[in-house]
């Protein structure tokens, strides 16, 4: 696995999720320290910063705007980007903004990727409307690239309808990712799947290369158990 | 065929107002309204539509006077300080009588505020907000899938009573995503506009919009008819949903993201064998006075949960009218009250007695 490793996609799209999933998985498989890096300027609702505190109590260094900037609406990032690139000592998720606006924040770390190995890795669903078909995904993945001026490693699907996914969209939702990983000659890293889904059809899942997901991202009246 | 996909509530809200045949989008940025602007620049070159990004709320606002006295269906939106300089075009608008729809995806305030989610602006939504006597129709949605339902209301109800009519949400119904049914789209059938001014051919009689009533008997005669046409909404145009209200105690009064946190402290509170029921207004204005009003006259009590100060408690409390108590919880620092804190709200009155 390479120490830099880039999470982008489009506009809710699941990356954030997935981000914060990748991370504690590293963390968990090394004795390394992780940084995520919190690069979503382009919305203040839903993002990994929101949930430092818990995810630095679990190892993960998270970094994003300046302390007390958390809720300014203005793209500023901060330096301690720079240092997690340069320390060798810390393996690094960055968590980017959707769509290639999002991606733009890429640019400015160019000389980094352009020194150092790394993977791009797109988190599709196409049940968003902005990806609703293989073209249009296919087009985003383009201009992901583009924007970025990085090549994409792989796919990541992330297949669902919320609470109505079940097993017949995901297979609907299969065959789109297979097509479109086929069109871009892109292999298919990941299918991220909710935890509590994937292991109540685990055998159907047997044969696909699953990245269960615990949701962190979600609405208050959602977040207590009942 | 119908399609099934995952939506951000702004998403909805552009997508909603385009199969509700809106063709004409004016606004100005603000967050956390962003994607609708955003989506409605996308898609609307694409279907013959018009976009523009104005240099101003109040010019976009004026944009969508001017497009809704042609006869278009226009819409706007923007968030709480940018709603605020809307409002004397709104004014203007209610007063020409012209239909057209506003949202307002509301961020804390007063003032600048945040850019996190509240309900303090239904006092502004639904009791004026400009200047004069008139009512905006306000629309409260409480899912991403009533938010493309109510969309196509919003512009048909603004159609019927030629009157601008108001989505009012929040932050976090515009940001989070759920999955919705996007039906096929059918013929849409426009009402014939013969008072829009598009233009006059000889011998056609001349058409006039504007909101001026300079003599006192005839600004008399515009404000006895838009009364009139206010008393009509307020009968027709009422909506509600109630959820085991039938033998409840207590009845939680909440709309939008409140109603969301309320129906999970429903079902929490009946586990506990407390009877607890959820009345959710979906019209604000005109509120569901009379059908509460029942409900206080058939001995339950209320309690209003709002991420305001306390605003719709008041149209709670003029439709109870001492009948019984109306309790209220409310949030004031932009964050969601979470599901923990309003069941504890809600035990707490029950362990004050007089309720069972």
């Amino acid at each position: 696995m390479k120490r830099l490793n880039i999470v982008c996609g489009a506009y809710g799209s699941g990356k954030t999720e997935f981000a914060i999933g990748y991370a504690l998985e590293i963390r968990k498989k090394s004795p390394q320290k992780v940084g995520l890096i919190d690069l979503d300027i382009v919305n203040p609702y839903f993002r990994s910063r929101d949930m430092a505190v818990e995810l630095g109590e679990k190892g993960l260094d998270v970094v994003s705007s300046e302390p007390g900037m958390e809720y300014s609406d203005i793209p500023s990032l901060s330096p301690r980007i720079y240092s997690l690139l340069q320390d060798h000592s810390y393996q690094v998720v960055f968590d980017v903004g959707g769509d290639p606006a999002g991606a733009r924040a890429l640019g400015r770390f160019y000389p980094y990727f352009e020194k150092e190995a790394y993977d791009l890795l797109v988190v599709v669903n196409p049940f968003r409307p902005d990806t609703r078909s293989v073209y249009e995904a296919a087009d985003l993945i383009t201009a992901l690239q583009g924007t970025s001026r990085l090549q994409a490693s792989g796919i990541v699907s992330n297949i669902n309808l919320g609470p109505d996914t079940t097993l017949e969209v995901w297979q609907e939702g299969f065959q789109f990712i297979r097509e479109l990983a086929e069109r871009l000659a892109l292999p298919i890293v990941y299918h991220m799947v909710e935890e509590k889904f994937f292991k109540a059809h685990q055998a159907d899942f047997a044969n696909y290369p699953i990245f269960p997901v615990v949701l962190r991202m979600r609405v208050p009246w959602l977040k207590e158990d009942n | 065929m119908a399609d099934r996909v995952m939506m951000k509530g702004n998403e909805a809200i552009a997508e909603g107002a385009i199969r509700a045949g809106c063709r004409y989008f004016f606004g100005y940025p603000i967050t956390p309204q962003n994607e609708v602007p955003e989506y409605m620049s996308k898609r609307l070159p694409k279907i013959g539509g018009t976009f523009i990004q104005a240099e101003s709320e109040v010019s976009a606002i004026n944009m969508v006077y001017g497009a809704a006295g042609a006869g278009a269906r226009a819409m706007t939106s923007s968030s709480s300080p940018g709603i605020s300089l809307k409002q004397e075009g709104i004014s203007y608008i209610a007063g020409a009588e012209l239909p057209c729809v506003v949202v307002n995806v509301a961020r804390g305030g007063p003032g600048l505020g945040g850019l996190t989610p509240s309900q303090a602006d239904y006092f502004q939504a639904t009791k004026g907000g400009g200047h004069g006597d008139y009512h905006l129709i306000v629309f409260a949605p409480a899912s991403v899938q009533e938010i493309i339902d109510l969309m196509y209301e919003a512009f048909v109800t603004a159609d019927k009573y030629r009157n601008p009519v108001m989505i009012l949400a929040d932050g976090i119904l515009g940001q989070m995503m759920e999955p919705v049914t996007l039906s096929e789209i059918q013929d849409l059938k426009i009402p014939a506009k013969p008072w829009a001014t598009t233009g006059m051919t000889k011998g056609m009689p001349q058409r006039i919009i504007n909101s001026l009533g300079l003599a006192p008997e005839d600004l008399e005669k515009i404000n006895v008819r838009i009364q009139q046409k206010y008393q009509e909404i307020s009968k027709n145009e009422i909506r509600y949903q109630e959820e085991q209200t039938e033998d409840a105690d207590l009845i939680l009064v909440a709309y939008g993201t409140s109603a969301r946190i309320a129906k999970t402290v429903m079902i929490k509170a009946r586990a506990q064998g407390k009877k607890v029921g959820l009345f959710r207004p979906i019209s604000l204005w005109p509120f569901p006075t009379e059908e509460i009003q029942k409900l206080a006259r058939a001995g339950k009590h209320f309690m209003a949960i709002e991420m305001s100060a306390g605003q719709m408690v008041e149209d709670v409390k003029l439709a109870v009218n001492g009948k019984t108590t109306v309790n209220f919880f409310g949030k004031l620092n932009g964050t969601i009250p979470t599901v923990t804190e309003v069941y504890d709200a809600v035990m707490k009155c029950f362990s004050k007695g007089g309720l069972a």
